[in-house]
């Protein structure tokens, strides 16, 4: 006979609260949901022939320290600088709270009165001179210091002639409002390195190329950058005039990591920019700058003194904010982030990195050393796939060839374009209204940039739900003076910026039939009403959206060819950047973000398809919704550039 | 100096108390912890986070979450403690109330006022202890200043054999004063407790525990968990009484988190013991406290908290 176990209660007790201690760690965790991985094809061809600027160059890399010498808590700054700095007065720019004075005098040393320039430069071995590039970092627990998180950079950048300094802010961190100091004591260093190209005992003396600045940020560093390059050519500073400015460097490029945008405001406007190459990169996964703010000053920039000025904003799935610092790494929302954050979406940090690489190092080559042949990949990131790590891109790019015809902004009248006598026009549309761009946190925030919403369904409602009607489309005509003002030819191109959302209209009704009843008179014979759509919920649609862009001339020849020619036109990337089920439907807007990519669309390309189009007749865009049943797109910044560059729309994919 | 000012006040508060018995002192309400967490950590509880805080310090609600607590403990199957604390803002004042109530049997023999070991013994006299606080603070020149106004009353049975000075009701009208600052990273705070006049309707009247709290707390970043130390200094009529309590947490999501605690102090009776334990689940806005106290005899008290910020 078997003796029954016996059943102990407290072991059932225990075994009852590990697993309702798992139940509920489990049930709070959503699981990891990625948006498909278009890139083994669109990342699948490379047209540029350079050689990748992600790899390291062939110069041999040096590196030293510079500072106050007398660094409190910084050894790098003091027992090692081999130069030594004067401090400077940030006071005018930075305030302290009253409670925090003494503490961090404490703590640093040193006051705003006198802070320190102390700066970490990474060097190619060589006579030069090198063009000189000053990166930034932005806010951080001040006591863990950003400054070597860029060591990646410096390494590279060096490598291939450039210099590359890292300056030190951290004893600014954990203030408010002190990015117009974080931006003037950018400029602070570019005095300094003056004086050190002049200075015959250093080791830079005439090894500095002071005709070539970059400047460069990351998160508040990320609007510093730009600002310093706004101060720089102001007299004044814009909230005292007793403080006065003389800088005048001559700074050629700006980069933008992850920017938070309107930390600072002169005169309550956002930092206005102009006649720069700039480049902003942002990650969808970004935990701490979770909207792509910098969209704003990229819109911003403006190009008015012909030169040939690019500007380009790429974002990158599943980057986060800090993994392009090194020290930062995957910490987006402090020390415990794996807590809130879903880390499991992030791309690998290296992969983040390299991307950095890439673009940052392309970027610096093509607008410092002159090497234009890296510029397509900034217009788009197909033609560099090979060198891009592997996920989802979104390209912004826009050039100073560029000339606005509709951008939406002028008016509330939906049939007005930017320029004078463009008129836009709709057919069949379901959706057609201009709005601002949101951002994905909505609500308060937005991209302060018009676009236009069309919609469309080709489905005709009635009992047959397979008949579908004439496509919808939407025309933007330009005038012939325009035409003419502009010089249109073969060597332009049509810009234009465009996104997919996820609203699909309904069914349209049919055109009326003229030759019967009229509906509306009594004893009319009325049409049974369309089937109703079926409760179940479908899966999402994936599959890119395409349609098909038709160039029509003067003479009534029209040229087509399909938008996905010059890039994929993808539906919106799902972001989840939280752990919690349900916190970033709590937090943000919606899940995605609106960010067109832009689509440059050479008129020779077009002329080839069709010999009978004369590009320098072009009459009218025309977008014909004819590739997809239905959807909405949103688009943006439409233009005609005759570059200024042949570089701009170089290399393009076959 | 800093540190060693710190490590006198930390030692002050852990060191093995002696079990030197607190002056006669009533009514009962007065002189039972006010709060699970607190009295996990050795009824450290004036510079509390939470809105039972009232009890011990009103500077202290000047940052508390809004929100409503009921707690419920047992010292003995005749012997239920049931307390109620809610907080909110309102213009520059943070406001908070709570009403604490005991009902217990005494025993004929207890000796008036009661001790907090009267409630894990069994009696045949109905008794009941309450306690009522209102409390508003505010921030005046970085420091949290609270006032409070209380009513604490014993009501006895008459009848059995009681001794005659526990019969009826000692009912009182009593004012705190608190005031706590941020010190070493952390946060000091004073309170000056039980001012006012006892009265009872037979005449029969027992001293107030006028007191003073005097204490710091801080939290620490430990790697994956938070550590946060809590200490006391009881003073009343030349009685002085430390305590203080370690509480160790563990988040692996955000919004949700365990605790566990452990403290010490001076007990107030003999057959209290000086060690206590407890702990937490929160859930978001959820909070789930319980706290562990030990009496001679293993007889033990069981207090639960359950609160909704």
């Amino acid at each position: 006979m078997t003796r029954s176990p016996r059943i102990h209660p407290a072991l059932v007790v225990r075994w009852a609260v590990l697993t309702a201690a798992c139940s509920i760690a489990l049930a709070c965790t959503q699981p990891l949901k990625l948006a498909k991985d278009d890139s083994p094809i669109v990342l699948s061809q490379q047209t540029i022939t350079a050689p990748n600027p992600g790899l390291p160059g062939t110069m041999k890399v040096k590196a030293l320290t510079y500072g106050s010498g007398s660094d409190k808590q910084r050894h790098a700054f003091r027992d090692s600088v081999t130069i030594k700095t004067k401090s400077v007065d940030i006071s005018p720019y930075v305030t302290v709270g009253p409670t925090q004075v003494n503490d961090r005098k404490e703590w640093w040393g040193f006051d705003m009165k006198k802070v320190p320039l102390n700066g970490r430069v990474w060097y190619p071995e060589g006579d030069g001179p090198f063009p000189l590039v000053l990166v930034v970092h932005g806010i951080h627990n001040p006591e863990d210091f950003s400054d070597p998180g860029y060591g990646y950079l410096g390494e590279q950048l060096a490598s291939r002639g450039f210099i590359l300094v890292s300056v030190d802010e951290n004893f600014i961190n954990g203030l408010q409002n002190e990015n117009d100091g974080r931006a003037w004591l950018l400029l602070k260093h570019l005095e300094e390195w003056k004086h050190f190209n002049d200075s015959t005992a250093g080791p830079f003396y005439h090894k500095v190329d002071l005709t070539n600045i970059a400047l460069m940020g990351h998160s508040r560093g990320g609007e510093a950058a730009p600002l310093a390059t706004t101060f720089n050519k102001l007299k004044y500073y814009p909230d005292d005039a007793k403080q006065k400015f003389n800088f005048g460097f001559s700074i050629k490029a700006v980069v933008s990591i992850a920017p938070v945008d309107g930390q600072y405001r002169a005169a309550s406007q956002l930092t206005p920019l102009e006649n720069v190459n700039y480049l902003v990169i942002h990650g969808s996964h970004d935990g701490d700058v979770s909207t792509f703010l910098g969209m704003r000053q990229y819109e911003r920039l403006r190009f008015t003194d012909g030169r040939p000025l690019f500007k380009s904003a790429i974002f990158m799935y599943r980057a986060n904010h800090g993994q392009w610092n090194t020290v930062w790494n995957n910490k987006d929302n402090g020390q415990r982030s794996g807590r809130s954050l879903d880390l499991r979406a992030l791309i690998d940090p290296e992969a983040q990195r390299q991307f950095a690489r890439v673009v940052i190092t392309g970027f610096l080559e093509a607008t410092l050393h002159n090497k234009r042949e890296y510029i397509p990949m900034f217009r788009d990131h197909r033609t560099a796939g090979s060198w891009f790590p592997h996920t989802l891109y979104t390209t912004r790019f826009q050039e100073s060839g560029y000339r606005a015809l509709a951008e939406f902004e002028e008016d509330i009248d939906l049939t007005t374009g930017t320029a004078p006598g463009v008129v836009l026009t709709g057919d069949s549309l379901s959706t057609w209204k201009e709005n601002v761009l949101p951002f994905r946190s909505g609500r308060t925030d937005d991209q302060r940039h018009q676009a236009v919403w069309l919609g469309w369904n080709s489905h005709l409602s009635g009992p047959d739900s397979l008949k579908l009607g004439k496509p919808a489309s939407y025309t933007i005509s330009i005038p012939d003076s325009l035409r003419a003002a502009w010089r249109v030819d073969e060597q332009s191109a049509v810009y234009l910026s465009m996104a997919v959302t996820n609203d699909k209209p309904g069914p349209r009704s049919p055109p009326r039939d003229t030759t019967k009843n009229d509906s509306t008179k009594a004893g009319a014979k009325k049409t049974p009403p369309p089937p109703k759509p079926s409760k179940k919920k479908d899966e999402p649609d994936t599959t890119a959206v395409d349609l098909t862009v038709e160039f029509v001339d003067a003479a009534g020849a029209v040229a087509r060819m399909p938008l996905s020619h010059f890039g994929t036109l993808r539906r919106p990337l799902d972001v989840r950047v939280y752990r919690r089920a349900g916190r970033d439907a709590q937090r943000f807007g919606t899940l995605f973000e609106i960010i067109p990519q832009t689509y440059v669309l050479p008129l020779a390309e077009f002329a080839k398809t069709t010999p009978a189009f004369a590009p320098n007749k072009i009459r009218a865009v025309r977008l014909v919704f004819d590739r997809a049943v239905a959807g909405t797109v949103v688009l943006t910044d439409v233009g005609i550039s005759r570059p200024t560059d042949p570089a701009f729309l170089a290399s393009p994919i076959p | 100096m800093r540190s060693l000012t710190f490590a006198g006040l930390l030692a002050c508060a852990v060191a093995a108390p002696g079990r030197g018995q607190a002056p006669d002192a009533g009514p009962l309400s007065l002189l039972l912890p006010g709060s699970t967490r607190a009295a996990a950590l050795g009824n450290a509880g004036v510079t509390g986070r939470d809105d039972d805080v009232v009890f011990y310090n009103p500077a202290q609600l000047v940052g508390v979450r809004g929100g409503f607590s009921v707690t419920l403990a047992r010292y003995s199957s005749r012997s239920t403690l049931g307390e109620v604390t809610s907080s909110f803002t309102g213009g520059p004042l943070s406001l908070g109330w709570g009403v604490q109530v005991v009902d217990y049997t005494a025993a004929p023999t207890e000796p008036y006022p009661f001790a907090q070991e009267v409630l894990t013994r069994k009696g045949i006299a109905a008794a009941q202890t309450m306690l009522g606080v209102l409390g508003a603070a505010m921030t005046y020149k970085g420091f949290k200043i609270g006032a409070a106004a209380k009513y604490a009353e014993d009501r006895v049975e008459s009848g059995g054999n009681l001794t005659s000075q526990a019969r009826g009701a000692h009912g009182s009208v009593l004012a705190d004063a608190g005031v706590s600052h941020p010190l070493w990273q952390g946060v000091a705070g004073l309170s000056v407790q039980n001012f006012g006049r006892p009265s009872g309707v037979t005449g029969n009247r027992t001293g107030l525990p006028t007191q003073m709290l005097l204490g710091w707390t801080r939290g620490f970043q430990v790697g994956e968990f938070d550590l946060g130390l809590s200490t006391q200094v009881t003073a009343r009529n030349g009685y002085v009484s430390p305590g203080a309590g370690a509480e160790l947490g563990y988040s692996w999501i955000e919004g949700y988190n365990v605790v566990a605690r452990l403290g010490a102090r001076q007990p107030e009776s003999g057959s209290e013991h000086p060690v206590a334990i407890g702990g937490s689940f929160s859930a978001d806005r959820f909070q789930l406290d319980y706290a562990l106290q030990f009496f001679d005899g293993g007889r033990n008290a069981h207090r639960f908290t359950i609160r909704w910020r």
